[in-house]
């Protein structure tokens, strides 16, 4: 975004800092050792005069080349002269030869659309379409001359295969240059590797081939006329690469002029935002009127389609450049369709811009080279890819939509590569080429078209003459609708033929087109030819006025405010079935295209919905995980639980045991007690005994004195065992006690 | 910008702006003063630009993606598709210019009409360039009138002296905070924006609880 703020001024100081200064020269030479073969084999046919121009500009450009430092002032010094001197001039006579060869693409698209109104209004006006030159010759108008001489021929097969013209002028477009000039494959790879600043302003004009399109006065006779509505660019004016040095005064005077003769050149187109620095890069670069040219041919040939009031072209081209990107970065479209961003909000500024101020300067340059070189838009297309084939990885770590598109914006101004990104789209994208981008557009161009109905249906009340007029568009630009294509223009014939008090003009347009047949059979002379173009141009523009003048019939018709008779009636009808019939195409349009963007956004939720039922499994499946790790925790700690209650019953199980053996040692030693209780009473009862048998002993010896003596000497013997037993009971007894 | 991306999850809501009114009314002027505190001559914006800026308000982080789009007539077919899913619309005019203010009842809201999808949107007003006060055509209270006609917020503030500039935004934003569809819708956005991150979220809460 940065670049938007940098002003053309340090072209040089940024090549220096980028060391391109090198670079720069390295271009330089090669370009003059190209251009000086041109020159050697252009002198043939050509007499010594244009010999020596070349080889002065030659010199010229070697000057230049050593004065690289104040490239930049010089070129800018150059203009503002040229501002008071002249605004315009011719390029130098060395690019004569590339110019004569990009001119032919011109005649050739150029005749086009006037070829399909002058089919419409009936008038057989010969198209140049087919050139075929059998002569590389350098000499343009000669070459010219030629083509007319063929014309008649030609125009049959183009009356022929009117089916498709367009297609038929791309195939012829691709052989024929190759075949007769060349060297347009060395120019090319010169074209890639970038044109040498010196000589880009020329080359530019060359490449659209401003010589053959320029029709003397026209530029001033537009700024002649009078009681315009200028007012829109003014704002744009001072806001127009803001600063630069360059556009002061008398340049912000030159844009003016520039924008104002543009909008008044093409009033369909007008003004448009953009444009604004279009022309601010065009003046910088050139004279004031070969700007213009130059402006005329990128708005009207290379973009035709894309700054007009509806922008149909542009919108078509967004929708084929995203399917482009999701036919090849489906990773990187997957991710931006998850974040919710659609390439078309940062696309559609670098194609509507042509990457002035979205990429750096030397970048917009290059793809300018290119794109003005190519004749056509495959370039705008193949340096988007290369972007987003350089930014893609980066663009995939982003997590939300404003991340992405601020990411994507910020790394598209930094392309400081300019080689790297021009290489990359010329190489890495053959396969997008003007075909496949047509076949594409012709694919998606309904739907945008429907879209719009949509649009102006919503918003307006005068619905149905802006679809009448969109339809007008869309035939233009749909060749395989020129079945539907007839009625209408029956319709407005008839209008045209009926209407005539009330159309003033129609017998103008008739003139015009009367003079034009009498100018296309002898139009042998330059003058003449020029003429013709200019009454061509004229013609467009009236029919263009005629159109708006039908329309604002049509719109009195249906509301019935003018009453006629007979012609009035046919002409009410031949309108309604003009009118019915855009209805139906509309309608049926609409509905294609509804499905279409039903489809589409059926898609683009169910990837989105799919990604988040994605996340939701994965979260689930995490959670079952946890779950099932907490299952198994619990389940080791009931393990570990029941162990220890096993362990507990163990020990109450000993405990148990305990208190049966510590009862039974109670009961023994009960028993024991009572064994020597029972002993102990029997002890008594003996000692009892015993005292009583002594006492019985006693009162036996007592009774039987005599028998003393003898007994005497018998009973100490017989009294000791008595004293012991005596004894006895008393031993016992102390036992007991203790 | 690098430091925002890496400290992703870093905001609680989400919200989709979008500046709208005629060209050169200051659209791009004010998000630039909002967005980076400056203010320079700049370019006409082509089709449509796009900024992120992170604030806080009412103690909530929020990440506003701010859409800066084309004012000139034609280019509104392209920018009607930017409105999805917008939650707040800066509705821009140049108090110097009538036609400016004019043009946001004739053209502007029937626009917001037609392609806003959530009718809760919260609407703000801002007349522009009040530092030009000697060129003012347009008053304080038809401002004030409008926005009480279209139920939407109004100030009045200068890009270029950054008057009220922060203002407009914080006031649009506390609105959003108080309308719960809106705020859902934000932070449905940030739902998926921090995604990826829940799964070892959930996984560290189910390890710490057992």
């Amino acid at each position: 975004m940065k670049a938007k703020n940098l002003p053309l001024i340090t072209f040089e100081h940024k090549r220096d800092a980028y060391g391109f200064a090198e670079e720069e020269e390295e271009r330089s030479d090669k370009w003059k050792d190209f251009l000086e073969r041109q020159a050697e084999s252009a002198e043939l046919p050509i007499d010594g005069l244009s010999l020596e121009e070349d080889s002065s500009v030659v010199s010229g450009l070697e000057t230049v080349i050593s004065e690289q430092d104040d490239l930049e002032s010089k070129t800018e010094s150059k203009k503002s002269r040229n501002h008071k001197i002249q605004i315009w001039a011719q390029i130098r006579p060395s690019l004569a030869a590339i110019e004569s060869m990009m001119s032919l693409r011109i005649n050739k698209k150029r005749q086009n659309p006037k070829a399909e109104r002058d089919a419409r209004n009936g008038d057989h006006l010969a198209p140049i379409e087919e050139g075929k030159p059998t002569r590389g010759s350098v000499e343009e108008d000669s070459e010219e001359e030629f083509y007319d001489v063929e014309r008649s021929d030609l125009a049959q097969d183009a009356a022929s295969s009117d089916g498709s013209p367009r297609r038929v002028d791309h195939s012829s477009q691709l052989v024929s240059p190759e075949l007769f000039f060349p060297w347009k494959e060395e120019l090319e790879c010169l074209v890639r590797g970038g044109v040498p600043m010196a000589l880009r302003g020329e080359l530019w004009q060359a490449f659209v081939g401003v010589r053959a399109r320029r029709v003397e006065n026209y530029y001033q006779d537009l700024l002649a006329a009078k009681d315009h509505d200028d007012k829109k660019e003014l704002d744009d004016l001072p806001r127009t690469f803001p600063g630069h040095p360059a556009l002061d005064e008398d340049g912000r005077n030159a844009l003016r002029r520039l924008l104002t003769a543009y909008a008044r050149h093409n009033p369909s187109v007008g003004y448009c935002q953009a444009m604004n620095f279009f022309a601010g890069l065009l003046l910088l670069l050139m004279p004031e009127e070969n700007a213009f040219w130059t402006l005329m041919a990128i708005i009207d040939d290379y973009f035709d389609g894309y700054y007009s009031e509806e922008m149909i072209e542009s919108q078509v081209d967004q929708l084929v450049f995203e399917e482009l990107v999701r036919q090849r970065f489906p990773k990187l479209v997957n991710h931006l369709d998850y974040l919710g961003v659609q390439v078309a909000w940062v696309t559609g500024p670098w194609f509507l811009s042509i990457f002035v101020n979205m990429l750096p300067w030397e970048s917009v340059l290059r793809v300018w080279d290119v794109l003005l070189f190519d004749g056509n838009r495959v370039m705008l297309f193949r340096s988007a890819l290369a972007v987003m084939e350089l930014y893609g990885p980066a663009l995939v770590t982003t997590k939300d939509a404003g991340d992405a598109v601020t990411l994507l914006q910020s790394l598209a101004g930094s392309t400081f590569d300019s080689s790297q990104l021009v290489l990359t789209a010329c190489m890495g994208y053959q396969a997008v080429n003007e075909a496949k981008l047509q076949e594409l557009r012709n694919k998606h161009r309904p739907s945008v078209i429907a879209a719009m109905e949509e649009r102006s249906r919503g918003a307006r009340a005068w619905k149905d003459s802006q679809g009448l007029a969109s339809k007008l568009y869309s035939f233009k630009h749909d060749p395989q609708s020129i079945l539907v294509d007839t009625n209408p223009t029956e319709g407005l014939g008839d209008v045209h033929a009926n209407g005539e008090q009330h159309v003033s003009r129609t017998n103008n347009i008739d003139e015009f087109l009367n003079n034009m047949n009498g100018d296309g059979d002898a139009d042998s002379v330059p003058d003449l030819k020029e003429q013709v173009v200019w009454l061509k141009v004229e013609l467009c523009k009236l029919l263009e006025e005629k159109r708006s003048s039908i329309l604002r019939l049509q719109k009195i018709d249906l509301q019935g405010e003018v009453s006629d008779s007979v012609p009035m009636s046919k002409r009410q009808f031949s309108v309604r079935v003009v009118t019915l019939d855009c209805k139906e195409i509309i309608a049926e349009e609409l509905e294609t295209a509804l499905m279409e963007m039903v489809k589409q956004d059926n898609r683009r939720q169910l990837s989105a919905r799919v990604e988040q039922l994605e996340h939701e499994v994965a979260e689930l499946r995490q959670a079952l995980a946890d779950k099932q790790e907490q299952e198994h925790a619990m389940l080791q700690v009931l393990m570990r639980v029941e162990q220890e209650q096993k362990v507990t019953e163990d020990a109450r199980l000993f405990a148990e045991q305990d208190a049966a053996a510590q009862k039974y040692a109670a009961h023994v030693l009960q028993e024991k007690y009572e064994e020597a209780m029972s002993t102990l009473a029997q002890m008594e009862k003996r000692a009892v005994m015993a005292e009583t048998m002594l006492e019985a002993t006693l009162q036996y010896q007592s009774g039987q004195p005599p028998q003393g003596k003898t007994s005497n000497t018998e009973e100490p013997s017989d009294s000791k065992p008595n004293n012991d037993v005596v004894q006895a009971p008393s031993d016992l007894e102390k036992e007991m006690n203790d | 910008m690098d430091s925002s991306s890496s400290s992703q999850p870093d905001f609680d809501y989400l919200f989709k702006l979008l500046l709208i009114g005629d060209s050169a009314v200051g659209k791009s002027s004010l998000l630039l003063s909002f967005t980076s505190d400056t203010f320079e001559d700049l370019s006409p914006t082509i089709g449509v630009d796009f900024k992120v800026k992170m604030v806080t308000v009412g103690g909530k982080k929020l990440k506003l993606a701010i859409w800066d789009t084309a004012g000139q007539e034609r280019f509104r077919t392209l920018t009607s598709s930017y409105y999805r899913g917008a939650q707040g619309v800066i509705m821009v005019y140049d108090v110097t210019r009538r036609e400016t203010f004019t043009n946001l009842s004739d053209v502007w809201a029937k626009e917001l009409d037609l392609y806003l999808t959530n009718q809760d949107c919260i609407k703000m007003l801002v007349g522009n360039k009040v530092d030009k006060e000697s060129e003012r055509v347009v008053t304080k209270k038809e401002g004030i009138d409008f926005a009480r006609e279209y139920g939407c917020l109004f100030l009045e503030c200068s890009a270029k002296t950054r008057v009220n500039v922060e203002q407009c935004f914080e006031e649009l934003v506390l609105k959003i905070l108080d309308t719960p569809s809106l705020l859902a819708e934000g932070s449905k956005g940030v739902q998926r924006n921090i995604f990826k991150q829940k799964p070892p979220e959930s996984d560290a809460s189910t390890s710490g609880c057992c």
